[in-house]
C-alpha cells in the first residue's frame, strides 16, 4: 500500500516536501485465504458474520490492506536515506495520535512522522 | 471570571497577557500562577537573532487539550489556560504563556511545571534558530550537538 505521510521541522527540510509518498509492503500475515476472505466479505453485506473462521479470515483482509508502523518506518528508512539519522529519535503518529511500532495504519488515515518536539 | 475549565490557543501573532489574565479568575480561587516562556538570545556559546515556530496544528491543539484537561483533573484545578505562539517570535517575546488557578497556592505550582515539563516531550511543536552567524537549526532534543540546553 502506498502511505502519504506529513513531514514537519528537520525532516520537511530534508525532503524538501509538506509530505511523501511510502510504498510499503503491508500484510505479512496475509496470502492463501485472502480469496476466501473476500468471498467472506462478500457474504457480510447480506449476512453478519456469524462463525468465528469467517471473523478470521475478514481479520486477514483487512491485515492484508494495511502495514504497521514497524513496516513504514522501515520503508520510510529505505526509501528517504536523508532520514536515517533522524529516525530512531521519531514518533508516529495516525490521525493526530501518537501511535505504537505495532499499530496497524488503516488506508486513508493521516499519518505523520513527529521529530523530537521543542515547543516552548 | 472564567467560563470554562480549560482554554488553549495556537497564535501567529504576540500573546497579549490581559484577556487571558480573565480566563482563570474564580470566586474560589486563593491561587493564579503565569508561567511565560519568552525566547531567549544566547545558547552556550551561540546568539541567535530570531526563532520560527512550526507546529502540527490539529494535533498540537488536540495534545494541548488533553494536557490541560489532565492538568485540571490531577492538580483540581479550577481554571487553566494554554496559549502557544507560531511563526517567528523575535527574541524576548512570549512563546508559550500557561495560567492556572486553583484554591491553594501548591495545585497551581505543580501544575505549571507538570504542564510545561510534558508540553515539551509531547505537543507536537518545533522552533528553528536562526543564530546569528546565519545559520538556522531546527531544535530537535537529543539530536542537536551544539543546542543541547536550548529550554525556555
Amino acid at each position: 500500500m502506498e502511505i502519504e505521510v506529513l513531514m514537519f521541522a528537520a525532516a520537511r527540510e530534508l525532503t524538501g516536501c509538506d509530505a511523501v509518498q511510502v510504498e510499503v509492503a503491508g500484510g505479512t500475515h496475509v496470502p492463501r485465504v485472502t480469496e476466501k476472505a473476500q468471498d467472506s466479505e462478500k457474504a457480510q453485506d447480506s449476512e453478519k458474520a456469524q462463525d468465528s473462521e469467517m471473523a478470521e479470515n475478514t481479520e486477514m483482509v483487512r491485515n492484508f490492506e494495511s502495514a504497521t508502523v514497524d513496516e513504514l518506518m522501515n520503508a520510510l528508512a529505505t526509501q528517504f536515506p536523508v532520514l536515517q539519522a533522524l529516525l530512531p529519535s521519531c514518533r508516529i503518529a495516525v490521525d493526530c495520535e501518537y501511535v505504537g511500532t505495532e499499530t496497524r495504519i488503516a488506508p486513508g488515515a493521516e499519518v505523520a512522522l513527529i521529530p523530537p518536539v521543542s515547543g516552548g | 471570571m472564567g467560563s470554562q475549565k480549560s482554554y488553549v490557543e495556537l497564535v501567529d501573532t504576540p500573546i497579549c497577557m490581559e484577556p487571558l489574565r480573565r480566563k482563570i479568575e474564580n470566586p474560589d480561587a486563593g491561587a493564579h500562577g503565569w508561567f511565560v516562556g519568552v525566547t531567549r538570545r544566547t545558547t552556550g556559546q551561540r546568539v541567535t537573532e530570531t526563532l520560527h515556530y512550526e507546529a502540527h496544528n490539529a494535533m498540537a491543539r488536540r495534545e494541548l487539550n488533553k494536557l490541560a484537561e489532565r492538568a485540571v483533573q490531577e492538580f483540581s484545578l479550577l481554571h487553566v489556560v494554554i496559549v502557544h505562539r507560531l511563526g517567528e517570535v523575535p527574541i524576548a517575546e512570549a512563546s508559550v504563556a500557561v495560567g492556572c488557578s486553583s484554591r491553594h497556592r501548591p495545585e497551581t505550582f505543580a501544575a505549571l511545571e507538570w504542564i510545561m515539563n510534558t508540553l515539551k516531550k509531547e505537543v507536537p511543536i518545533w522552533k528553528r534558530e536562526l543564530y546569528c552567524d546565519g545559520k538556522t537549526e531546527w531544535v530537535h532534543p537529543g539530536l542537536n550537538s551544539e543546542s543541547q540546553g536550548v529550554d525556555s
